[in-house]
């Protein structure tokens, strides 16, 4: 037996000096990847884990102030395919897409295309209805296909379709937010995406009798807005109706906001889109021809609808812009409304402005009538006592070379003389040779209203949680004190005059019991002489003495050939009076009628029931209203006790003095018919002459000459029929 | 034939190595409790570690009765389970099977016992039989013995680089090259046989590698080329490691390991469980204890009492530390995936109860090692 040689021993202590500098090698390298790499790993190892397929939150829904929902999200189903697991199915691939396809109304071959791809993920279509996923669950069953995944997706739907669409904005494939709230709110409204895992191996393939996971899935916040549902609905009708009147050419935009704290309460721009199908035909294009269009018009077509003109758009204000003037005038003191100025041509640096009325001035008056007439020589004249600096100051004051910061998306810059020179103040002060957006305009408009504080116009109210709790709440933000409470008092005295007067330029805007006050404009652009393109608008607020509303209506480029004409008192401020009567009725502003509007109150009469009376007891009831209600007897052969059978109009209806009540003594297969006169530009008391000789009752609406009628002339009427009238005056500005 | 020299007056009880015994027993106490973590996602997972329970209680009792036995006498009845297997190396070459699970046809299937790879005891058989032509050398027995040396030790070699298993392969060939590096094979005549290693291993590559082997070392240099087999699996071990951090995910709470992405990871990659959920201070202490249990099979080596059991322990110990220092660095990512488990961890019966038997010839050398005069004094 021999004993270990040195040389063993010695390489014996060699093989545990390799060992032990293997085994060290292995504890740093341990050591670098858990200790130094760790937090790399340890991030790696959780975006790993929660690789799997992807479940959408359900994105967080918009509502009116009121919390009437206007934007929600379905619940609906999406298909989504492990290839890899998909092509171990026992049928061929081909037939898989080929029923895919047929199931799913798609073309098969993109589908087999997918089926064919090395990843561990693909989406094959997203928002199907619970039915078709249904469907696709049975045949996967039928047919033993696996690596077919029906999971819950969701899908925006707007309950009012286009109401409000530039506000709310739109949503992309991905329920991404792309416009309006819905893209400026998105990281709020979408909430946290979550996975359902499953357990795979090492290729991805789902492991038998495993549980799927559903984890960290977050629904999205909702959002309520500053907007009244209803408001807004009032808003887009009456701008709609003007848009189709007017046959405005360019677009039109309307905003109602409360003055006292700067909520937006109703926002239509014109031409718009409706956003459950944003990238289809828009809401006023007729859908053959839009069918017709190539992509490129049809992009081109998107950037028009899709325009937030109250926000994104500039424009010369025009003579609106010269309550602005009038309030720095009033707060500095140089004018007072009984002031006597004339509207007298005024040169300024080599250029004559006259006014609107050149060819008959008002001559001298009071700066109210001034503000009343629009004359634009009284502004520039004050403009000028003012001087460049302090009228700039104003403006400035006012927010006009700010953006308001309105949460929208896009809101536009105002385009201001950087170093104005006196020329350019003098076409300021009634509103010429700037830009600035609408929504400014309402917003100082705002600040006149409620005593003189600029407020940031607000849209959106609070944030809240799928249960109702709030998340965050948006304070009103006043953002400057602009002017005096006596000044802010005094000019709405003047706005009102200029509704109220009856020859002053606002009163299309009149609302019998409601105090309006605001200013008519007509903006000429560059565009008005090659193509007589003008933007009429109006801007209101009301009720004078306490304004809970503010509205501005802007008609861009009303077509030349319109009968209407282009100027704002004649056809923004009709669309201003029936924001403002909608808007306060709904509210529940109490309507306090002036001595005049009792008067005009006085003469209607309500027709009272005499169906069954003798016709001396009906002549007697109809007498006994105390009102010149006149009424006629249709039949033959009747004495006094013949009863009355039928009578038009019906019992209820509220008519004009003169108005006609046919009675019949027999029942009429149908009433005698007769024709419809000719009354436009009549007055309303001429037009109840006219129509009250053939038998046939009038319902007027407005005030000054009949504008619109609501049958054609000619049409065959049944006598006694009611027949509503439009009036305006025409011969404003 | 040979007659043997028996160590006499041996008390077993008094003389038994504790130490090593114990710290094989507490790696595989370690290994059951991971094992049982990586296997609880799987339907079957209970049984998996129940069978090996059962190995492993099968494995002590074959290392005790071994350690019985007086190593000398393997010099005599070493050489029978050396022929038997080869025999069955040479029956798994025609008529193997798990090529499919495992990438070689080197397995059998026994009835009861389950499936059973004999290239596992043909390692021991291996290091049993050239330790008796390797004492021969050593003790100036040259010549005839050289030519019995290599030819024993080319057969099993031979047999097993033909299965395709490179592991295996590899286990082999470090075993030799480690017990003639003992022998005092001149360092002159090592590096020769270094240089003459490239060609061969040129030679393995184009002509006795398989794709699936081929992968395997290619990806092992670039993991981020693959992502469905070799480079994906290392690329999700060393995530989930590098995720258990300094403290680990806690047992049975590893995500990955119990989600299922982590590869093979009841057996390969079952370092990888220990490093996810035991963190780097679990990852430590095992490999610690891999390192004493190596130190005191060196110290055992040294201290053999001949040439004899001196050539069999370190041969022994060179397979497990072959296993043990590539299996954790194929998980850590710093050698290429071959496929050999972690001995004492792993699931598999047959690499357990042969890794026993190991154990057990190392006991029955340890036990008729020299003492220390001090110790002998007592």
């Amino acid at each position: 037996m021999a004993g270990l040689g040195l040389t063993m021993k010695k390489r014996l202590i060699f093989l545990l000096v390799t060992f032990s500098v293997l085994i060290a090698a292995l504890v740093v390298r341990v050591g670098w990847i858990q200790i130094v790499q760790g937090d790399f790993y340890q991030k790696k190892a959780f975006s790993q884990q929660t690789r799997g397929r992807d479940i959408s939150p359900k994105r967080g829904t918009i509502f009116d102030r009121n919390g009437k929902p206007l934007a929600v999200s379905a619940s609906v189903e999406k298909i989504t395919i492990n290839p890899q697991e998909v092509r171990e199915s026992k049928l061929d691939q081909e037939t898989i897409a080929d029923n895919l396809g047929e199931i799913l109304g798609m073309n098969p071959e993109g589908i087999l295309k997918k089926i064919k791809k090395k990843s561990m993920y693909e989406i094959i279509k997203r928002k199907i209805d619970d039915e078709v996923g249904n469907n696709i669950r049975k045949w996967a069953k039928e047919h033993d296909v696996g690596g077919i995944y029906i999971d819950e997706d969701s899908k925006r739907y707007y309950p009012n379709r286009n109401l409000a669409a530039h506000i709310l904005g739109f949503t992309g494939d991905d329920n991404q937010g792309l416009d309006g709230i819905e893209a400026v709110m998105d990281k709020y409204l979408k909430g946290v995406p979550g996975k359902i895992l499953s357990e795979t191996d090492a290729r991805g393939r789902g492991l038998p009798l495993n549980e799927e996971k559903h984890i960290g899935v977050q629904d999205g916040a909702n959002i309520v807005l500053t907007i009244d549902e209803t408001i807004q609905y009032f808003a887009q009708r009456a701008l709609e109706k003007a848009v189709t009147d007017n046959m405005v050419l360019n677009g039109a935009t309307a905003i109602v906001t409360d003055p006292r704290n700067g909520d937006i309460l109703a926002m239509v721009s014109k031409p718009d889109f409706d956003p459950n199908d944003p990238f289809g035909c828009p809401t006023d294009t007729d859908k053959a021809e839009w069918e017709g269009m190539s992509s490129e018009e049809k992009k081109a077509m998107f950037s028009v609808v899709w325009r937030n003109k109250a926000v994104v758009d500039t424009y010369e204000p025009g003579s609106t812009f010269k309550a602005i003037t009038a309030a720095a005038g009033l707060e500095e003191g140089i004018v007072t409304p009984q002031t006597r100025v004339n509207d007298f041509p005024v040169i300024v640096q080599g250029n004559t402005i006259k006014c609107w009325r050149g060819y008959r001035p008002h001559g001298e008056e009071s700066f109210a009538e001034g503000v009343y007439n629009s004359c634009n020589p009284v502004f520039v004249r004050l403009a000028q006592v003012m001087g460049v600096s302090k009228f700039y100051k104003y403006m400035k004051a006012f927010g006009f070379y700010d953006r308001t910061g309105i949460e929208l998306p896009g809101e536009a810059q105002s385009q201001i003389h950087a170093q104005p020179k006196e020329i350019d103040m003098a076409v300021a002060a009634f509103g010429q040779r700037f830009q600035i957006s609408p929504i400014q305009l309402i917003s100082s408009y705002g600040a006149i209203a409620n005593g003189g504080t600029l407020m940031k116009p607000r849209v959106i109210k609070e944030i809240t949680d799928s249960d109702g709790n709030i998340i965050e709440r948006f304070e009103p933000q006043p953002v400057r004190n602009v002017i005096s409470k006596q000044t802010s008092d005094t000019l709405c005295e003047i706005l009102e005059g200029v509704v109220s007067v009856d020859t002053a330029t606002g009163g299309n805007a009149y609302v019998p019991g409601y105090r309006v006050a605001g200013k008519t404009g007509t903006s000429e652009t560059t565009e008005t002489k090659s193509k007589g393109r003008y933007i009429a608008s109006f801007s209101a607020f009301a009720p004078a003495d306490n304004p809970v509303i503010c509205v501005l209506v802007v008609l861009d480029y009303p077509d030349p050939s319109s009968p209407f004409g282009h100027g704002g008192g004649k056809i923004a401020a009709p669309v201003v009076r029936d924001i403002i009567e909608n808007s306060l009725e709904y509210l529940g502003v109490e309507r306090r009628y002036t001595e005049k509007d009792k008067e005009e109150l006085e003469d209607q009469v309500t027709v009272p029931d005499v169906r069954g009376k003798s016709t001396a007891e009906a002549r007697q009831i109809l007498s006994a209203t105390g009102v010149n209600l006149k009424y006629s007897i249709e039949g033959e052969g009747y004495d006094n006790n013949t009863i009355v059978v039928e009578q038009s109009p019906k019992p209820g209806i509220s008519l004009t003095k003169k108005s006609v009540v046919i009675l019949y003594t027999y029942k009429p297969q149908q009433g005698i018919k007769v024709k419809m006169p000719d009354i436009k530009n009549k007055t309303i008391d001429e037009a109840v002459e006219t129509l009250s000789k053939v038998g046939l009752n009038v319902k007027g609406k407005g005030i000054g000459v009949v504008v619109e009628q609501q049958f054609e002339p000619g049409t065959e009427l049944e006598k006694g029929t009611v027949v509503e009238v439009e009036l305006r005056f025409l011969d404003t500005e | 034939m040979y007659s043997v020299e028996k160590t006499k007056g041996i008390s077993f009880i008094k003389s038994f190595d504790y130490i090593l015994f114990i710290t094989v027993l507490t790696l595989s106490a370690i290994g059951l409790v991971v094992l049982y973590s990586a296997t609880l996602s799987f339907e079957n997972g209970d049984s998996m570690v129940l069978k090996q329970g059962l190995a492993l209680a099968i494995g002590i009792v074959m290392a005790l009765v071994i350690s019985l036995v007086d190593y000398k006498d393997f010099k005599i009845i070493g050489i029978v389970f050396y022929v038997i297997s080869v025999v069955l190396l040479v029956y798994v070459k025609f008529r193997g099977v798990g090529a499919e699970t495992w990438g070689s046809n080197s397995w059998m299937q026994i009835p009861v016992f389950g499936s059973f790879q004999p290239s596992e005891i043909a390692k021991i058989t291996f290091i049993v039989v050239i330790s008796t032509f390797l004492e021969r050398i050593k003790e100036g027995q040259g010549g005839k013995n050289i030519a019995k040396f290599l030819i024993y030790s080319a057969i099993p070699i031979g047999l097993v680089i033909l299965q395709n298993d490179f592991g295996m392969s590899m286990v082999f060939i470090f075993v030799f090259f480690v017990m003639l590096f003992i022998c005092g094979l001149p360092y002159k005549y090592m590096l020769g046989a270094f240089i003459a290693a490239i060609p061969c291993g040129v030679f393995t590559w184009i002509f006795l590698l398989n794709d699936k082997r081929r992968d395997r070392i290619r990806f092992f240099f670039n993991p981020e080329d693959d992502q469905s087999n070799a480079g994906f699996q290392v690329l999700r071990s060393i995530r989930a490691i590098g995720s258990g951090q300094i403290f680990g995910k806690k047992l049975f709470q590893g995500i990955q390991t119990q989600r299922g992405t982590v590869p093979v990871k009841e057996s390969d990659f079952i370092f990888t469980v220990i490093g996810e959920e035991l963190g780097f201070i679990g990852s430590a202490i095992v490999v610690i204890i891999i390192f004493f249990l190596l130190l005191r099979c060196v110290y055992i080596a040294k201290n053999s009492r001949d040439l004899y059991g001196s050539f069999l322990v370190t041969g022994l110990t060179a397979m497990m530390g072959f296993n043990f220092v590539e299996n954790i660095g194929m998980n850590i990512g710093i050698f290429p995936i071959t496929g050999l488990p972690l001995p004492f961890v792993s699931q598999g019966g047959s690499a357990m109860i042969t890794n026993y038997i190991a154990i057990g010839i190392i006991l029955s050398v340890s036990i008729r090692r020299k003492r220390s005069i001090f110790n002998s004094s007592q």
